[in-house]
């Protein structure tokens, strides 16, 4: 249950100004065949998919503080939480679940049953080694670090290679020190 | 847990349901998505005509997409053949389920005949963005003309498309238009034809400007417009259509053509009675034909 005074998924995604999905869906599409076309291999096309998703993290989290306000998350089982609650929900419009949490709760599988992103996309034979969906791997690591926090985002199952959901793996790999802009001494 | 059960897994994408293209995401989920596609195509090109033309083919691709999506859910695997018709499908109903509202405009360009404008106060893509002075003239919406162009080329119009500014008297902020140039091969006026539809409708056409009944051209667009969306099994309208046809053709035996196998010197009493077989023939000549 979230919390009372930050406000929950559901909530800010109805205050929000929204688009069709289709078009957000197409334009992924197009943006995915652009770098299929200029990269031409898979494994460059799935870092510049993650590339682009860190960039696009590390100014979604503003917006993510500010619509949402959450207080500061205690340990990194609520900040998945968060992700999988809040985040998914105001963003993508889509719920996802937390599971497979490891014994000493660094290391957690976010799930997401829909994904507007995939919809009409098949993976041809070409292109059986692309994550379609890698640059959700980016937003999620950009706007992580921005909140002191190193992660390391793989896929486990992915829809579009005969999977039956979509399995991300967020591991916590260091909690970054709070950098200050300035100098104490000055 | 999520959801009653889980999704129910198709062997082919095809198979799987189009669904109600009622799903939302939010404004700023695709503000971001859309600005890391300038992003991208920045670092890919040397100057501006280059970006717009990547942001266009981009579009393109979309566009295509769109219209053979919104054919299929919104007009019943229709498609429109005029010229004034593909226009206001993409003013009202693309612009609908893309943008969420219809298009602020669709006029005519004045000084030339193969000139279309939609107009729009501020584009949804521009919306979370602002041009540097130092790239000049560059629009984004170059990804929405990039969409029009898909559409009204894989419709059958061939045109050119571009955004622009033209800024408003009283407004800090210029208005959007998309310009539309028609290319050659298409008509000028708004009932020109689509240059994609097979030549059996172009002779139907023909024959109903020589005064044939208006459905004959109905009937032979629905069958070749789905023969060419190869989409539907079995569509009955034309069978309605070919039904229709027969009975008329009968009824203009009747009328007119029976005056060839009545002798003349017979007289009247002679027409009450029209010989059964050449009517069979006859009607059976012609749907064949309209086959």
């Amino acid at each position: 249950m979230p919390p009372a005074a930050p406000r929950s998924g559901e909530a800010i995604f109805s205050s929000v100004d929204r688009v069709n999905a289709e078009l957000f869906t197409l334009t992924y599409g197009a943006i995915v065949r652009q770098l299929l076309n200029d990269l031409e291999e898979v494994e460059e096309v799935n870092k510049q998919l993650d590339q682009m998703g860190y960039n696009i993290g590390i100014r979604l989290i503003d917006e993510f503080l500010a619509k949402s306000n959450v207080s500061r998350c205690v340990d990194f089982k609520e900040t998945a939480e968060m992700i999988a609650k809040v985040g998914f929900k105001m963003f993508l419009g889509v719920t996802a679940s937390v599971t497979k949490w490891d014994a000493d709760g660094s290391c957690c599988s976010i799930v997401l049953e829909e994904n507007p992103l995939v919809d009409f996309v098949e993976l041809p034979d070409t292109c059986q080694g692309l994550y379609y969906c890698n640059i959700l791997s980016g937003v999620i690591r950009g706007a992580l670090e921005m909140v002191a926090m190193k992660t390391e985002v793989t896929w486990i199952r992915d829809m579009l290679r005969g999977d039956d959901a979509y399995e991300l793996q967020v591991k916590l790999l260091s909690q970054l020190p709070e950098e200050y802009p300035y100098k104490d001494d000055e | 847990m999520i959801g009653a059960g889980k999704i129910k897994q198709y062997a082919n994408i095809l198979e799987k349901p189009l669904g109600k293209g009622k799903q939302e995401v939010s404004l700023s989920a695709f503000a971001f998505l859309f600005s890391e596609l300038v992003q991208y195509n920045q670092t890919q090109v040397d100057n501006i005509s280059e970006l717009e033309t990547r942001l266009e083919d981009a579009g393109y691709a979309v566009g295509a997409r769109v219209l053979e999506l919104l054919c299929h859910r919104e007009k019943g695997n229709r498609r429109e053949t005029r010229l004034l018709g593909i226009l206001s499908f993409v003013h009202s109903t693309v612009w609908k389920v893309l943008f969420g509202k219809v298009a602020d405009s669709l006029e005519k360009g004045t000084e030339h005949e193969d000139e279309y404008m939609i107009s729009e106060k501020e584009l949804l893509v521009n919306k979370f963005i602002s041009i540097p002075k130092d790239m000049g003239t560059f629009h984004c919406g170059a990804f929405v003309a990039g969409i029009v162009r898909g559409v009204l080329d894989n419709a059958g119009f061939p045109a050119v498309v571009t955004a622009h500014f033209v800024p408003v008297e009283g407004q800090q902020r210029p208005r959007t238009t998309i310009l539309i140039k028609f290319a050659e091969e298409v008509g000028t006026s708004p009932n020109s034809l689509a240059s994609n539809i097979p030549s059996l409708t172009k002779v139907w056409y023909c024959k109903e400007k020589q005064g044939w009944v208006d459905y004959h051209a109905w009937v032979s667009l629905e069958f070749s417009c789905r023969a060419t969306a190869g989409r539907e099994a079995v569509n009955f309208s034309w069978l309605v259509g070919l039904m229709e046809i027969s009975m008329l053709c009968i009824i203009l035996y009747s009328t007119v053509v029976s005056d060839m196998f009545v002798d003349e010197s017979v007289g009247k009493s002679q027409i009450a009675d029209p010989k059964p077989f050449p009517t069979l023939v006859f009607a059976t000549a012609i749907g064949a034909i309209s086959l």
